[in-house]
C-alpha cells in the first residue's frame, strides 16, 4: 500500500479518536469551530482515501484547503472570544492588536499579491493565509500571557499544536512553490506525517482528564471556570 | 520566504508563551488577588 494512503488511514482513525474524546469528555462545546474543523478533516480524508480516483486531485485539495483556511480563522477568533469573555481589558487589547494586524496584513497581502501565476494563485497565497492565521494565534497567546488568563487546557492544546504544524505546512508549500512538481511526493509525505502527529496530540488532549483547580467557589464563578 | 520567516517566528513565540503557561498557578493567583471578593 502507498505510504501516503497508509498515513491517510491512520489520520482517519486518530481523527475519530479525537472527536470521540471531545464528545466523551464533554469538551465538544468548548470550541465549536474546532469540532467543525475535525469533522471537515474527517470527511475530506474519507473522500480522498476511499475514492482516490475521484477526490485525490489538486482541484479537490484546493477546495478542501479553502474550507480549512476559513475554519482555522474561526478557531482563532472563537478561542479568543471565549478566553477573554470575562476579561474586558484583555479583549479590548486583543481587538486593537487584531485591527492593527488586519491593516498591516491587508497592505502586505496586496503588496505581495502574485501577478504572474493566476492558475496557482491559491497555492501561491497559502503562506500569506497561514501567516495571518498563525499571527491571530500569536496575538491571542500574547494577550493570554500578558493578562494572566487561565485559558482552557483544550484551547491551549489547539494553539500549541496547530502553530508548529502550520510551520511544517508553510515550509512544504514554499518548497513546492520554489522547486516545482518533482518535490511534491516528498513534501506531501512530510505534511501528512506532521498532520498525523498533530491529530494524535489533539486526540490525547481531548481524552485527558480535567485538572482540578484549588480555588474558592467564588473565584471559580467569577472566572467562569465551573467546568474545571 | 518572508511569510515562512514570519510563521517561524510566530511559532517560536506561541510555543514559548503557551508552553510555560500554568493554568492552575494562574487560577491560584486570581484566587489570592480576588480573596473572596469575587461574586
Amino acid at each position: 500500500m502507498d505510504s501516503r494512503l497508509l498515513i491517510g488511514h491512520a489520520v482517519k482513525v486518530v481523527l475519530v479518536a479525537a472527536l470521540a474524546g471531545l464528545y466523551a469528555r464533554g469538551r465538544s462545546g468548548r470550541c465549536r469551530a474546532m469540532v467543525a474543523y475535525l469533522w471537515a478533516a474527517l470527511l475530506g480524508n474519507a473522500l480522498t482515501t476511499f475514492w482516490p480516483d475521484i477526490f485525490f486531485n489538486y482541484a479537490f485539495w484546493l477546495r478542501r484547503q479553502a474550507v480549512f483556511d476559513v475554519l482555522k480563522l474561526l478557531i482563532g477568533v472563537e478561542i479568543a472570544v471565549r478566553a477573554f469573555r470575562v476579561f474586558p481589558g484583555a479583549r479590548a487589547t486583543w481587538e486593537r492588536l487584531l485591527a492593527a494586524s488586519v491593516v498591516v496584513a491587508t497592505t502586505l497581502g496586496f503588496w505581495f499579491l502574485p501577478r504572474d501565476e493566476p492558475s496557482g494563485a491559491f497555492l501561491a497565497q497559502q503562506p500569506q493565509i497561514i501567516a495571518a492565521t498563525v499571527w491571530l494565534f500569536t496575538v491571542t497567546a500574547l494577550v493570554i500571557v500578558h493578562y494572566r488568563i487561565p485559558v482552557d487546557p483544550w484551547h491551549r492544546a489547539i494553539l500549541l499544536a496547530f502553530v508548529p504544524y502550520l510551520l511544517v505546512f508553510t515550509t512544504a508549500v514554499t518548497v513546492m512553490k520554489n522547486l516545482g512538481v518533482s518535490i511534491h511526493p516528498a513534501m506531501g509525505f512530510l505534511d501528512s506525517s506532521a498532520y498525523l502527529v498533530l491529530i494524535g496530540y489533539w486526540a490525547q488532549a481531548a481524552w485527558r482528564r480535567e485538572e482540578s483547580l484549588e480555588i474558592s467557589p467564588a473565584t471559580r464563578r467569577a472566572l467562569q471556570l465551573e467546568g474545571a | 520566504m518572508f511569510w515562512l520567516g514570519l510563521v517561524a517566528l510566530s511559532t517560536i513565540a506561541v510555543c514559548v508563551l503557551l508552553g510555560r503557561h500554568d493554568r492552575a498557578a494562574v487560577a491560584r493567583e486570581w484566587d489570592m488577588m480576588l480573596g473572596g471578593r469575587a461574586s
